[in-house]
C-alpha cells in the first residue's frame, strides 16, 4: 500500500470551524505517513475567501512541487472576478473550488455563475465542486454549466456523497469532461459503481484530510479489487493530469 | 473481540434470498465475533424479519437479531408484540428514513417502545440523513420512556453529529453506534464528552467496508479501556450477553 504512487486531489487547511489547528508541514508530514506525495487544497473554514486563499498560497510556496492549491470563489462576491485574477494568474493556483452550501447560494439561482465559470475558463484549470451533503449540493445543477462547456474540465467531490451517489454517477455517465473524486464517501455500492459505470480514467483519490481518517480514504478504494493500471489512474495519474503536472 | 451492533443483512430480489453466506464470511474476514443483524429490504417486514430470525437460530452466539418493525403497518404491534415475545430477537430498529414517517409525529412508537422496554429490548433508531433522521426527533422518546434504551444509529453521521454529541449527554438512556461516522472532529468531540459506557461499534455491513468501519479509529489513538467498550463491552452490557 506504501509503495502506491499517491497524490491526494482533496483536502484542506486552515483551522477548522471546531477550534482544531492545524499546518500546512502538518498536513505534508501526515499525508507522507500514508505514502501521499503530493496534496491539493483549499481553504473553506475561515473567515472570508481571502485569507483562506492567502492561507492556501502560503502553503504553495512553503512546499512547492508538493502542495497546489486551488481557489475558494464565491460567485455572488463583488469581489469575485478580481478574486478569480488574483488566485489563478497571480498566485498561479491549480483550480477552484465552488462550495455552494458554505457560500449559501442556489447554483440554479446565481446569474453571475456562468461569467465567473468563463472566466476561470480562460487559465485552463479546472473546477472542483463540491457534491452531497445539502440541497444546495446536488449534481445536477452544475452539469448543465458543464454542458454548455465542454472543453472545461469539472469534478465533483464526494462522488456527491451517498445522498448523490447513484444519481451524481448516472448524471455524468455520458460526460467526458467529467471526474468524480473519492473521499468520504464510503458507500460500498457507489464506490463499485464509479469504478465500474465512470472507470478508473475518471475517478481522483482524496483523504479529505484533516477531516476524514486518511488510512481508510486508502483503505476503501484497495477492497474494490482494482487492477494496477486503475489504481496508478485514480491514485496519482488523474491528478497529474489535472494539475497538468 | 469485536461485537458488531449493527449490520444488515442482504438481499437479492431478483431471487429473492438472502445473503447469509457471505454475511458469515465477512465475520470472519475481519475478525467480528458477534454481529446484531436486522434487514431492511425484502418484500414485506415480516419476511425481513423471518429470514433474520432463522440466521440467528443457525448461528448460536455469533448472530444476534433484531427486528425492523414499521409503525405505519396495520399490524405493527402485533408484529412487535411477536418479535418481543419469541426470544429470538435481542432488540428493535426503527428506521424513519426507509419507511418515511417523523419521529415525533408518528402513531404507534409508544406503543413499540412499551413492549420494548417490557422485554428488556433496546430501541436502534436510524439517524443522519435528511429531515426525519434527526436525533432530536427521536429523544423525545427517550425523555417520555425513561426505562427505555434508546441507540442512536451512525450517530446522526456527519449532517448532525455536532449536535448529536451535545444530546446524548442529556439522557442516561441514549447510547450511541458509530457506523457512518468518519468525520474526525466530531469524533474527537463525541470520545471527548460522551461517556465511554455510551459508544457501540457498528459496520453498517454490506453497505460499509467493515474493515473500513474497524480502522475508522486508529487515528483517534483511543486509550485501550475506552476501545474495549467501544468494540466489546458495552454491547455485551447493553445486551446482556
Amino acid at each position: 500500500m506504501l509503495e502506491q504512487v499517491k497524490y491526494d486531489f482533496h483536502s484542506h487547511l486552515g483551522k477548522t470551524r471546531s477550534g482544531e489547528v492545524n499546518s500546512a508541514s502538518q498536513m505534508v508530514e501526515e499525508l507522507r505517513a500514508f505514502g501521499i506525495e503530493k496534496v491539493g487544497i483549499c481553504s473553506l473554514s475561515g473567515n472570508g475567501v481571502r485569507p483562506q486563499n492567502d492561507l492556501v498560497y502560503a502553503a504553495m510556496r512553503e512546499f512547492p512541487g508538493i502542495v497546489y492549491g486551488y481557489a475558494d470563489i464565491d460567485p455572488k462576491a463583488e469581489d469575485a472576478m478580481d478574486e478569480v485574477h488574483r488566485t489563478l494568474g497571480d498566485m498561479g493556483m491549480s483550480g477552484v473550488k465552488f462550495m455552494s452550501w458554505k457560500h449559501g447560494y442556489a447554483v440554479e439561482n446565481c446569474p453571475q455563475l456562468g461569467d465567473v465559470i468563463d472566466e476561470i475558463g480562460k487559465y485552463d484549470v479546472f473546477i472542483q465542486i463540491h457534491g452531497g451533503a445539502s440541497p444546495l449540493c446536488t449534481p445536477f445543477v452544475w452539469i448543465e454549466h458543464a454542458k454548455r462547456r465542454p472543453d472545461m474540465r469539472f469534478v465533483f467531490t464526494h462522488i456527491c456523497g451517498r445522498e448523490f451517489g447513484d444519481s451524481c454517477i448516472e448524471a455524468i455517465r455520458h460526460m467526458d469532461n467529467f471526474w468524480v473524486e473519492t473521499s468520504a464517501n464510503m458507500e460500498a455500492d457507489i464506490l463499485r459503481k464509479a469504478a465500474k459505470v465512470l472507470g478508473s480514467k475518471r475517478m481522483l483519490f482524496g483523504s479529505d484530510w484533516p477531516y476524514k481518517p486518511t488510512n481508510i480514504e486508502i483503505e476503501k478504494l484497495y477492497q474494490l479489487k482494482l487492477t494496477q493500471r486503475e489504481y496508478d489512474d485514480i491514485f496519482y495519474k488523474n491528478a497529474a493530469m489535472m494539475w497538468g503536472k | 473481540m469485536i461485537i458488531d451492533y449493527h449490520a444488515h443483512l442482504g438481499w437479492n430480489r431478483g431471487d429473492n434470498t438472502y445473503e447469509t453466506q457471505r454475511l458469515l464470511e465477512d465475520m470472519e474476514e475481519n475478525g467480528i465475533d458477534i454481529r446484531m443483524v436486522s434487514a431492511l429490504y425484502g418484500y414485506s417486514t415480516a419476511e425481513q424479519n423471518e429470514a433474520v430470525a432463522k440466521l440467528a437460530q443457525d448461528n448460536p452466539g455469533r448472530i444476534l437479531a433484531c427486528a425492523v418493525i414499521n409503525p405505519k403497518e396495520r399490524d405493527c404491534l402485533a408484529m412487535m408484540r411477536e418479535a418481543a415475545e419469541s426470544g429470538v430477537f435481542r432488540a428493535v430498529e426503527l428506521d424513519s428514513l426507509e419507511h418515511c414517517y417523523y419521529p415525533e409525529t408518528c402513531p404507534n412508537l409508544d406503543e413499540i417502545i412499551d413492549i420494548a422496554t417490557e422485554h428488556h429490548m433496546p430501541v436502534n433508531c436510524f439517524t443522519g440523513w435528511g429531515p426525519r433522521t434527526m436525533p432530536a426527533q427521536w429523544t423525545y422518546y427517550a425523555k417520555r420512556h425513561p426505562d427505555m434504551r434508546m441507540v442512536l444509529l451512525h450517530m446522526g453521521t456527519t449532517d448532525f453529529g455536532y449536535g448529536c454529541v451535545d444530546l446524548v449527554g442529556q439522557y442516561d438512556n441514549v447510547w450511541v453506534e458509530t457506523s457512518c461516522m468518519y468525520e474526525l472532529p466530531i469524533l474527537r468531540k463525541a470520545f471527548r464528552k460522551i461517556d465511554k459506557g455510551r459508544f457501540l461499534f457498528g459496520s453498517h455491513f454490506p453497505h460499509k467496508f467493515t474493515r473500513c468501519s474497524v480502522d475508522a479509529f486508529d487515528l483517534l489513538h483511543l486509550p485501550e479501556e475506552v476501545k474495549r467498550c467501544l468494540f466489546y463491552e458495552n454491547a455485551k452490557d447493553l445486551l446482556d450477553l
